[in-house]
């Protein structure tokens, strides 16, 4: 009975990790992009193109990497697309995010019949796991923490990095200071819309990554709508994370493992209708972003437009 | 001083102008080297504007200025630093959720990038702030500290950069006297030790106090440069106004009427700290025709009386009445339909929406009533016609009711709001700093309009730290001190006794 709890709660653990990196991708974009002081709305659309072009890439081009490169490539096209319409034209943050979801939503349900008709599955290669020599054989730990493909140990190696990055360099007292108040910024000059700029490429890629994670480590497969509601996820992951990066993984771990927990609970077959189950992260979004976590405080000048004098 | 006779800044025929404003005409300006030198003018006369177009936040639309006899071109604020340019603004140009470190290292370069290097910038700072005497602790967040101190996180924000000329844009206003007391011989220090120094304000006593040339602007114009030896306070508001400004009111000695508003025992905890009351024990009753004055330093408890009374905030103990009615549980807009009007004195945040018209500002508390919504729909022609009887009134200068109210001059937005609360049908008027930023000749006015106010049977409560203001108004004084009403004066009591009491020693 002991080895088959502990069993569960190994698979579970992993699952979990795995469930919570496509979130923290976009997580740690929707991040960035709102240090700045831009809302990325778009997550979720960036997200599936992501996971498309990754997908394209793996299974026509003939490889994960290619697949790689090209999900990158779109998701700074996105950023960029809503970093020109947001910071240039001054166009609503919204309706452009919600626009770029729309977007990603048609677009690759479109592409995706185009290339094939026939129905049938064509299954890419995927991204191989990569056991850390050593610390992989550590009991429990060794499987949870370090039995993953390579992208897992990105993700969290780029947690640190941004957390480092917000918090020990000029560039990042910069960044938030352009978040918080672009005049005052831009009288200590800070060039605000080289910073935004960057800020919605990074944000892009990010979450694009996200997406591309999903058909590179997981489903070998691309499905119409397969994000399914992530990017909003990410989203409520920022601010349940309090806008910091290592907010944002635990707040990302929490949502992945209730994904992962209610996946072994189907598995189990206790009875209870998957589909509410399947509500699970979801009302925990929604828990998150209705104040459970208390006061947080969002970047000042967030979702406002600079206009130099 | 050796260089005290060589020109620092000379503007030359700097004209300015906004859609529909001719801001400023033609401005020919000398500023001296190892200088204070006062800027004065009625409100709107464009003070603000060439000291904006000096730190390069406007553009001139023609006209130049020279830097030390040099050209000085291509006017940015960065390029203003560069060149030891260094502004504090009316409003602080800081981030509140950064340090006071973070905030004056900001977009400065640190000396192994990217590393932020706290370190060295604590030392270089400290540096600074030890040669000219000001102290602040750099680890404090900036929405810790008092206004006060952020002025000075300003001004040495400024020195650190190297500034050799600091504009300060109506610094006290936003200070109590002793700290404007302090600010004062922070200048002297500074301008000692070689800084030129340019300062704009309405209050005369302190511009004859501190700076040693004083010019007017009047409509856009230089009128005078005097120096200090040469003019009075009352030559001064002359050429400001263009007339001679009374500063004496008779105050008709109305009968007192029926009580209006009453303050019963009102006490309030220090949410952050259970065991200390913020207000204890206020008791405060004001009748028809009368003006009761608060008077009192800054953060002894004011802001929360205000709150309290507006519905803004609730007491933890004790009772409002108004008109004999209880209205401890009211909602503002329950108060405002009994006849409520209140001027803030945080005029930014709480008194109007700054990306508003005028016109729509001038309705903020009214817009669902008749006449200005008629079923489901606002009446514009209405609306704008009650503007313009607001504008025209209280002599606020803006090119039209349309323009949104940031882009009035700070003393033309005060105006707005006390012309849209004394408009109304009001019984009660609580009023907080009523002419702070205002002018000499606009302070006049305001005073007679609330002394008329009180003549038409206005109940009013004024809360405000300038002494002066009280004394000549109230016909009751109370002074407040840590949360309690300590005392009771009237304007025959001497300034230094009130005084004394407000720095909380009882008689
Ligand atoms: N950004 C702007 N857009 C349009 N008009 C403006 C703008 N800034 C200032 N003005 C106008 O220019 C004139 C001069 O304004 P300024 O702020 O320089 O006055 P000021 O002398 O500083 O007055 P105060 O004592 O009230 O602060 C005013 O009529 C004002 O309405
Ligand atoms: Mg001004």
């Amino acid at each position: 009975m002991e080895a088959f709890l502990m069993g569960t709660a190994v698979t579970w653990l992993a699952m979990a990790i795995r469930m919570s990196i496509p979130l923290l991708y976009a997580g740690l974009g929707g991040l960035v992009s709102q240090k700045a002081g831009i809302y990325n709305f778009g997550l979720e659309g960036m997200m599936l193109c992501g996971a498309f072009f990754a997908y394209y890439g793996s299974y026509y081009l003939g490889s994960p990497w290619l697949g790689l490169i090209l999900a990158v490539i779109v998701g700074a096209l996105l950023g960029l697309l809503l970093g020109f319409t947001s910071i240039s034209l001054r166009v609503s943050q919204v309706v452009i995010g919600l626009g770029i979801g729309i977007l990603g939503l048609g677009l690759t349900s479109y592409l995706y019949r185009l290339l094939d008709q026939s129905g049938a599955a064509h299954v890419s290669t995927l991204f191989p796991i990569i056991p850390i020599p050593l610390l992989s054989g550590i009991p429990f730990f060794g499987e949870v923490f370090f039995s993953h493909n390579f992208m897992v140990y990105v993700c969290f190696g780029l947690v640190i990095l941004i957390s480092w990055f917000f918090n020990h360099t000029t560039q990042g007292l910069n960044f938030k200071a352009v978040g918080e108040n672009p005049q005052v910024a831009d009288s200590a000059g800070v060039d605000i819309i080289r910073y935004r700029y960057i800020a919605m490429l990074i944000s892009g890629i990010l979450a694009s990554l996200g997406g591309a994670f999903l058909t590179l480590t997981q489903t070998a497969l691309f499905i119409e709508n397969l994000t399914a509601g992530r990017g909003w996820i990410a989203l409520a992951a920022v601010i349940l994370g309090k806008y910091n990066a290592w907010g944002v993984l635990l707040a990302c771990f929490l949502f992945g493992a209730a994904d992962a927990a209610q996946m072994q609970i189907q598995v189990m077959s206790l009875g209870i209708p998957y589909q509410f189950l399947l509500m699970i992260p979801y009302i925990m979004a929604m828990l998150a972003m209705s104040g459970v976590v208390g006061k947080v405080r969002a970047p000042a000048a967030m979702g406002k437009p600079y206009i130099k004098q | 001083m050796l260089m005290a006779e060589e020109s620092h800044i000379t503007f030359r025929n700097i004209t300015k102008t906004f859609p529909g404003v001719l801001a400023l005409r033609n401005i020919n300006l000398e500023i001296k080297h190892g200088q204070i030198h006062a800027l004065l003018g009625e409100n709107g006369a464009g003070k603000s504007t060439l000291m904006n177009i000096l730190y390069g936040l406007y553009h001139q639309d023609s006209g130049e200025i020279f830097l030390d006899g040099e050209k000085y071109a291509l006017n940015t604020p960065k390029n203003a630093t560069a060149h030891g340019i260094g502004m504090i603004h009316q409003h602080f140009m800081l981030i509140p959720n950064f340090t006071i470190l973070e905030n004056i290292m900001l977009g400065q370069t640190s000396p192994k990038p990217p590393k932020l290097e706290k370190d060295y910038f604590r030392k270089e700072i400290l540096k600074v702030s030890a040669k000219f005497g000001i102290e602040v602790d750099l680890d404090l967040l900036v929405e810790e500290v008092s206004v006060g101190m952020q002025q000075k996180v300003e001004i040495l924000k400024a020195l650190y950069k190297g500034a050799k000329l600091l504009i300060l844009d109506e610094p006290t206003s936003v200070l109590t006297p002793q700290e404007s007391q302090e600010l004062f011989k922070m200048l002297h220090d500074l301008n000692n030790k070689g800084t030129t120094i340019i300062f704009i304000s309405h209050k005369l006593n302190e511009v004859m106090q501190i700076s040693d040339t004083i010019s007017v602007l009047r409509d856009g114009e230089v009128v005078a440069t005097l120096p200090k030896s040469q003019t009075s306070q009352e030559e001064l508001s002359r050429l400001m106004v263009g007339r001679n400004v009374n500063n004496k009111y008779d105050k008709a000695s109305e009968p007192i009427g029926e009580e209006i508003f009453r303050i019963d025992n009102i006490s309030l905890h220090d949410p952050h700290n259970k065991g200390r009351f913020l207000l204890k024990d206020i008791s405060i009753q004001i009748s028809k025709g009368e003006i009761v004055g608060i008077a009192g330093v800054d953060q002894n408890g004011q802001e929360e009386l205000a709150e309290i009374i507006c519905a803004l905030r609730a007491a933890t103990f004790g009772n409002l009445y108004m008109c004999r009615h209880d209205v401890t549980n009211s909602t503002t807009r329950q108060l405002i339909e009994l006849g409520l009007s209140f001027i803030p004195s945080d005029r930014r945040n709480q008194g109007l929406v700054m990306d508003f018209s005028i016109a729509e500002n001038t309705i903020l508390e009214t817009h669902y009533q008749k006449p200005f919504t008629r079923g489901f729909s606002l009446q514009p022609q209405v609306i704008s016609d009650y503007a313009e009887m607001i504008v025209k009134e209280y002599d606020v200068r803006t090119p039209s009711i349309n323009v949104p109210v940031k882009n009035l001059s700070g003393g033309n937005q005060q105006k707005v709001i006390i012309g849209r609360e004394l408009s109304r049908n009001t019984r009660f008027l609580l009023v907080m700093q009523p002419t702070m930023g205002l002018d000499v000749g606009a302070i006049e006015f305001v005073h007679q309009r609330l002394l008329k106010a009180r003549q038409g049977g206005m109940a009013i409560l004024m809360i405000s730290t300038d002494l002066e203001e009280v004394r000549k108004l109230s016909d009751r004084i109370l002074v407040m001190y840590e949360g309690k009403i300590i005392g009771q004066a009237d304007s025959t009591t001497s300034i230094e006794k009130i005084g004394m009491m407000m720095a909380g020693f009882f008689q």
